[in-house]
């Protein structure tokens, strides 16, 4: 630098968060002030029960179950370490593999319809209609009802011999099928039933996501021009994306954790064709009572709903670029 | 005002108060959870859990355990009944046994009893059966079922032996009669079938595709061919046999000759199918007899019950059963045997035969009166005596064995293994499970 050049310092901009305090010496400074640590105290009360209820019940069994899973536990018995055995174990397991595959098969099925269904409701009933209320209501029916009570339902319906749904294929022309004893056709039938059970509940929270949107994009839009399928495109759907990331990440854990209808319709049957990862560890757990290797496929279905997740969250999370 | 803010004196009175009812609180929750079985005044108190969860069987139970906490309040013992539904049996009582909470004496099938020893979950019984005179009365067989390695386990409460019920009706107008062996049976079963398009309007008979259901009836055919799962001393698979594979051909020919659907043809709401007609005949337990007669009292005349037709090497039917055992962690035993030997006195045991149309587990009251008065009931319990009769292997890893045989044959019919591969399959996974630790 020579003295002809002019003397340039370069400030870093201002902002906010360059004044900001570190964690630490925020922390010091609530917990130094008496009235403070009172209201602290306050709120931990509050929430402590909450909080206890979680460790005893769930976070604690689920280290245990963690550790069980590296051991011959059979409930009646507290089993050796077998280290990694349970796991080696699942690796030639068929019924695990089918299971695993059963699973993903479903989650296939269900999710993207799940999603597709909800979203299109949601569009349908964020409209200021009379009697929208109902539909609204209407939809959502289902996801109060109990899942042995719908079973129950969807059973009759699906039965081969006198269900509705072959009374009306046979008055239409078609064939009858024997929707949950063909091993082909029971996981997509139970699929089915699954996404009628819960596309009430994601297009609520649909619902909310396209009430959060301003009017006022979608009248610019209006102005320039833009139609009903752009609008839906360009507006619509990236602003739903933290909706769309939260309805896909919860429809990806209960569709992973389905057990109930399977329980109630198929018991896993035909031939394993709807045995799931859930169904396949009360089945080894409850069943045969061989604890520690129920909870090593407990923990890798873990594994795969906590990677999906990430990799959900990895993706959507670039998408998400509107700041408002 | 918030509940924490405030220096008031008024505050500090109240505080003191809240803290006061949630110690009280606190102290009653722990108070509760804590030893149930004693009332704290010298009272035994005793849990006691039965299967099945209809009205009858309600009514039936509560009267007997009535009566023993009548007879048994001078002693300062009471029993607290619970009813457990079948299907969820299992679960319940697995998790409360290890929690240590289960029920000092409990209802369960007798094939049950090699799992539960081997998690030393059962108390044995022969201490007791020694000094009670009753032992004699009961048969043999039931008791057989229940034991493991000598020891006897369970006071029989329910047979659950199958026969072949049949609608005479059905068979008359189709012109056959019972034939004597299961090859002639299968021949037969086209005349009975009726379809409109391919729907069935009545089905040769209903034949279960999975579960419990499958491995007993499937079994049935397995012993008349001279067959069996395990080898005597049960430490192999004894599956993979000729008289296996022509137990699952013959089986698996119901469907195949679409004689019935796969699908089944159970009946309507709680009618059974021989009562609606829509089935010829079945393989079924004892229970099918109150079924027809609640559901479908005219169907009731016309249905037969015999012993199901020869395989390669004579019958063989299925004999199951159920009973009372007792919580080998229970801190009432021997209040918990009194209660276990007065279910099975004479007059409980034909209470419960009579009202609830249990097979008698009894020799004395096989042949009571009410026996004799339902012609039905009287066939099937005299068949017991005549039909060679086989309990399912009692053995500690059964019910997964059961599984690995039903999955197998199940793959049969539907197709997706022959015969021949499924008792092979079935082998070898046997064999993995019986070697495994």
């Amino acid at each position: 630098m020579t003295n002809n050049e002019p003397n340039i310092q370069v400030k870093p901009p201002s902002s906010p968060s360059s004044k900001k305090k570190s964690y630490f010496q925020r922390n010091k400074d609530f917990w130094g002030s008496t009235q403070r640590r009172k209201r602290a105290l306050a709120g931990y009360t509050f929430i402590a029960p909450a909080y206890l209820l979680f460790v005893i019940f769930l976070f604690i069994p689920v280290i245990w179950a963690f550790y069980l899973s590296f051991t011959s536990y059979t409930i009646f018995t507290p089993g050796e370490f077998v280290g990694i055995g349970n796991y080696s174990r699942l690796v030639n397991d068929n019924s695990f593999r089918t299971a695993l595959w059963n699973t993903t098969y479903y989650a296939l099925m269900v999710i993207p319809l799940n999603i597709s269904i909800s979203l299109c409701l949601a569009l349908l009933v964020n409209r200021k209609m009379k009697g929208m209320n109902f539909f609204r209501a209407a939809y959502y029916v289902p996801v109060v009802t109990s899942i042995i009570a719908a079973s129950m339902i969807w059973m009759w319906l699906y039965d081969s011999n006198n269900g509705l749904i072959n009374y009306v294929l046979i008055q239409l022309g078609f064939n009858p099928q024997s929707w949950l004893n063909d091993p082909n056709l029971a996981l997509p039938a139970l699929a089915f039933m699954r996404v009628w059970k819960g596309v009430g509940w994601n297009m609520v929270i649909f619902l909310a996501g396209l009430q959060s949107i301003p009017k006022t994009l979608y009248e610019a839009a209006s102005i320039e021009g833009a139609g009903g399928w752009k609008s839906f495109w360009k507006i619509t759907w990236p602003l739903l994306a933290p909706t769309t990331f939260f309805v896909f990440v919860m429809a990806t854990i209960s569709t992973f954790q389905t057990f109930g209808e399977i329980y109630a319709m198929t018991s896993g049957g035909p031939v394993g064709s709807t045995t799931t990862l859930v169904y396949l560890i009360f089945v080894y757990g409850f069943e045969r009572y061989e604890m520690g290797y129920a909870a090593a496929i407990a923990f890798v279905l873990f594994f795969i709903i906590f990677v999906l997740t990430l990799i959900n969250m990895f993706i959507t999370q670039k998408k998400v670029n509107y700041d408002l | 005002m918030p509940l924490f803010a405030g220096k008031s004196k008024g505050d500090g009175t109240v505080k003191k108060w809240i803290a006061s009812l949630l110690i009280i609180f606190m102290i009653a929750v722990v108070t509760a959870c804590g030893d149930q079985n004693s009332s704290g005044d010298g009272e035994t108190e005793l849990t006691i859990w039965v299967a099945g969860n209809s009205n009858q069987i309600q009514d039936t139970f509560r009267a007997i355990i009535d009566d023993f906490n009548e007879q048994h309040e001078s002693e300062g013992i009471k029993a607290n009944i619970q009813f457990e539904p079948w299907g969820e049996l299992d679960q319940k009582l697995s998790t409360s046994l290890a929690g240590g909470v289960g029920p000092d004496v409990f209802m369960h099938g007798a094939a049950a009893a090699a799992g539960f020893a081997a998690g030393n979950q059962i108390e044995p019984l022969n201490a007791y059966f020694d000094d009670w005179a009753d032992f004699s009365e009961f048969n043999p067989g039931y008791l057989e079922a229940g034991s493991v390695e000598g020891d006897y386990y369970v006071i029989p409460i329910q047979g659950a032996n199958r026969m072949m019920f049949y609608r005479e009706d059905i068979f008359r107008e189709a012109g056959v009669e019972v034939p004597e062996t299961l090859d002639e049976l299968l021949e037969i079963s086209e005349a009975f079938v009726e379809k409109d398009g391919s729907r069935f309007v009545r089905a040769a008979t209903n034949l279960p595709t999975e579960g419990n259901d499958l491995q007993q009836i499937w079994s049935a055919f397995l012993w008349s061919n001279g067959g069996d799962i395990l080898s005597e001393d049960y430490t192999e698979a004894a599956i993979n046999s000729e008289e296996a594979i022509k137990a699952i051909e013959f089986y698996k020919g119901f469907f195949d000759r679409e004689l019935t659907p796969i699908a089944g043809m159970g009946g309507q709401g709680d009618q059974h199918p021989l009562g609606t007609g829509e089935v010829a005949f079945t393989f079924d337990g004892v229970w099918a007899i109150e079924q027809i007669q609640t559901y479908t009292p005219d169907a009731y005349e016309h249905v037969r019950v015999t012993a199901p037709p020869r395989g390669l090497d004579g019958t063989t039917t299925l004999v199951g059963s159920s009973g009372f055992f007792m919580n080998a962690n229970s801190d009432h035993k021997d209040a918990a045997w009194k209660l276990m030997s007065f279910i099975g006195d004479k007059d409980n045991i034909e209470k419960v035969a009579s009202e609830l149309k249990f097979l008698p587990v009894r020799l004395d009251v096989a042949d009571a009166d009410f026996v004799q008065e339902d012609r039905l009931f009287a066939e099937f319990v005299e068949l017991t005596t005549k039909v060679n009769g086989k309990a399912n292997p009692n053995v500690p890893r059964w019910t997964a064995i059961r599984d690995i045989v039903v999955a197998n044959v199940e793959k049969a019919i539907y197709g997706q293994l022959t015969p021949e591969e499924a008792v092979e399959n079935a082998e070898k996974e046997i064999n993995e499970e019986i070697n495994r630790n």
